[in-house]
């Protein structure tokens, strides 16, 4: 293996690009049409432009990948997160152009893949599920049943479901009848399979996953977990390592599992067992994530391993270079998603120019972005343009430093989500560690809002400002275009006028 | 000079007095001196007496968002004259929602969530805009009544389009 392809954009390819480069390896981008300028594209040795500027005709366009890689001489294809890291066809296409795909095999990704499936391999394996049912339910009937035995409430869950569509939570014995109709029905007309099966419904859990990495030599280790019960609407906002307040007994066996479950699978390369843990330190197996997370650098950070540079070994045939017994956690790390969002227009995705940045800095900060000013965000992609994760000695620390990074880091031209997460690590519940998943989707509104008002005079004081700069500079620019009164060349007013773009 | 500004839907006057080539402003019955600077295209750094903070502001004086720190204010600003302007209009002063919204981007309205006058608050949402597969909930963003429906599932938008008025 000595050329990799990197089949992705933004920080992850350069998160790649740089492990590549650790480890001696040769690297390829590919780029979108709007993507020319991108940082993937100037870092890497060599790069292919893939024609076209959505998702299908780019990233995710198999074909055009493939044949990037094979003009190029790449040998291996690294595929991150997102686009194609996830598509079995992708791994068995690789494999039929000769090129090492740095990533699991096909047939556990397939597995994994689905949702029955993964459940019923998983629970013969000793792996704890979600009580409920390992099969679908035949009708209504056999679901009530089915529920009543398992005690309310329970969530009814199409087989083929996903994107929040075919799923239906039910806390009375009467509901369930008319729950299952409309879930079934809902399941057959988005995803042709009206199968539904029934779920527990568990009760103020914690999102916490165990990342493991297995070789092909027999190689396994787990890196304990990250907790990322922080998330709004299933998207994950905040991740640490490790988790605020989970035992250590539940911890240890909670790494066992995992690796019972990638072993169970066949599985090979780094990979990340999602567990829902209830309030008595019960865990159940969720999903396997068979690629790696955005989130994997809050575990690079506390174990100080290099997680991509350890995909590139396994996929070349080596050994893991550490073992179980070398594992170590060190300290806390927080990793705060950076996204371009208006939080207060309901997340929407904010397009622009990033006019002006200031990254912050300090002891134990890390950022894994691809921003710079000048720099045009698009709506073709994922709206996520960073991660900033910190490295403290406890989780204090890690909190504090934290919270500071986020006052520096400044963008401008574009909304983000900084100061909004910065206003979420500022809370009360989060400081303690007192959280689930449904915190953040019960909390939002007032996290949205304005924290303490503290600066609402000073806004009102910088709006009065900014409106007198602008009534200003408008003034000169029009009396220089009315022949130079104001002492300013036409070119230069005309200049000014053009780098407002539309403010006034 | 003084300047009607609206705080998150609360209406203040704020008067900037210049003097010496510095201005001052009264907080809390004192006066302080205030200085705005420009770091970068919508970057700035505010002095309010000796406290520090940055700013960024964006958007046009109707819909101007500032954020101070931690802290994200919609405000609107209008000086004497403009503020006079709009109450000989017939605007007067009233701050409840009123007015357009409009598509921020192009795309397909997915679901329409309020009727026509329906009461709203702040943060309402009043549609779904579905832009490159992702669903963006449009929310109010003010206090008001849903005048008049634009749209309606399924329908294609440019950006700029009207989507909602608001009364």
């Amino acid at each position: 293996m000595k050329k990799v392809l990197v089949a992705n954009r933004g920080e992850i390819a350069v998160r790649i690009i740089r492990a590549c480069r650790a480890e001696g390896l040769a690297t390829v981008a590919v780029y979108s049409d709007a993507d020319r300028r991108e940082q993937h594209v100037r870092m890497a040795d060599e790069a292919v432009a893939l024609g076209g500027s959505s998702p299908t005709e780019t990233y995710l366009a198999v074909a055009k990948l493939i044949a990037a890689a094979k003009s190029t001489g790449a040998d291996a294809v690294h595929p991150g997160y997102g686009f194609v890291s996830q598509s079995a066809g992708f791994v068995d296409a690789c494999a039929a152009a000769g090129l090492v795909f740095v990533g699991p095999p096909s047939e556990p990704m397939r597995l994994m893949g689905g949702k029955v499936e993964a459940r019923r391999a998983m629970h013969a394996a000793g792996v704890p599920v979600v009580p409920g049912t390992l099969d679908p339910c035949r009708d209504a009937a056999h679901a009530r049943e089915v529920c009543d035995g398992i005690g309310y409430p329970v969530m009814l869950k199409a087989v083929a479901g996903g994107g929040g569509k075919g799923i239906r939570k039910v806390t009375r014995s009467e509901e369930v009848a008319g729950a299952f109709d409309r879930a079934a029905s809902e399941a057959l007309s988005s995803f042709g399979n009206g199968e539904v099966y029934v779920e527990k419904c568990v009760l103020a859990p914690r999102h916490i996953e165990i990342q493991v990495l297995l070789d092909t030599h027999g190689g396994a280790v787990h890196l304990g977990e990250r907790e990322c019960s922080l998330q709004r609407r299933h998207q994950k906002i905040v991740e640490e390592a490790p988790s605020s307040w989970l035992p250590g007994a539940t911890r240890a066996a909670m790494g066992e599992a995992a690796l019972r479950a990638a072993r169970a699978a066949g599985y090979v390369n780094a990979g990340t067992v999602e567990f829902l843990v209830d309030q008595e330190g019960n865990f159940y197996f969720l999903e396997m994530n068979t690629r790696l997370q955005v989130e994997h650098t809050v575990t690079e950070m506390v174990h100080g391993v290099d997680i991509v540079r350890e995909q590139l070994r396994i996929a070349a045939g080596r050994p893991l270079s550490f073992s179980q017994a070398d594992v170590r956690a060190n300290g806390h790390a927080i990793e705060v998603r950076i996204c371009a969002e208006d939080p207060e227009q309901g997340f929407f995705p904010s397009a622009g120019r990033i006019e002006h940045l200031e990254l912050p800095g300090g002891p134990g900060v890390r950022l894994d972005v691809a921003v710079y000013e000048g720099q045009e965000i698009t709506l073709f992609y994922d709206s996520m343009i960073g991660k900033l994760v910190v490295w403290g000695r406890d989780r204090d620390e890690a909190l504090t430093r934290t919270c500071e990074a986020l006052r520096e880091f400044v963008v401008s031209g574009i909304r983000t989500t900084i100061p909004f997460t910065l206003r979420l690590l500022e809370q009360d519940a989060v400081r303690e560690g007192r959280y689930d998943t449904g915190y953040l989707d019960a909390n939002l509104a007032r996290i949205v809002g304005h924290g303490t008002g503290r600066h609402r005079f000073a806004a009102s004081v910088t709006a009065a400002l900014v409106h007198r700069e602008r009534a200003r500079n408008a003034a000169r620019a029009a009396a220089a275009v009315r022949g130079g009164q104001g002492g300013v060349p036409a070119w230069v007013a005309l200049g000014r006028r053009s780098a407002m773009r539309g403010l006034e | 000079m003084k300047y009607r500004v609206t705080v998150d839907g609360e209406e203040l006057s704020v008067e900037l007095v210049e003097r010496g080539g510095r201005t001052f402003v009264v907080r809390d019955g004192v006066e302080v001196a205030a200085e705005l600077v420009l770091v970068r295209n919508g970057a700035y750094s505010l002095l309010l007496g000796v406290e520090s903070l940055p700013v960024v502001a964006s958007g046009t004086n109707d819909d101007l968002t500032l954020t101070l720190g931690s802290e994200t204010w919609r405000t609107s600003v209008a000086d004497e004259r403009e503020s006079l302007a709009a109450a000989a209009m017939g605007g007067g002063s009233a701050k409840r929602g009123s007015g357009l919204v409009r598509a921020v981007m192009p795309g397909i309205v997915r679901e329409v969530m309020v009727r026509t006058g329906d009461a709203i608050v702040r943060g309402t949402p009043l549609l779904i805009l579905e832009a490159m597969k992702m669903q963006n909930e449009v929310r109010a963003d003010a206090d008001g009544t849903v005048a008049e429906i634009h749209v309606k599932a399924g329908t294609a938008v440019a950006k700029g389009d009207p989507l909602v008025t608001l009364g």
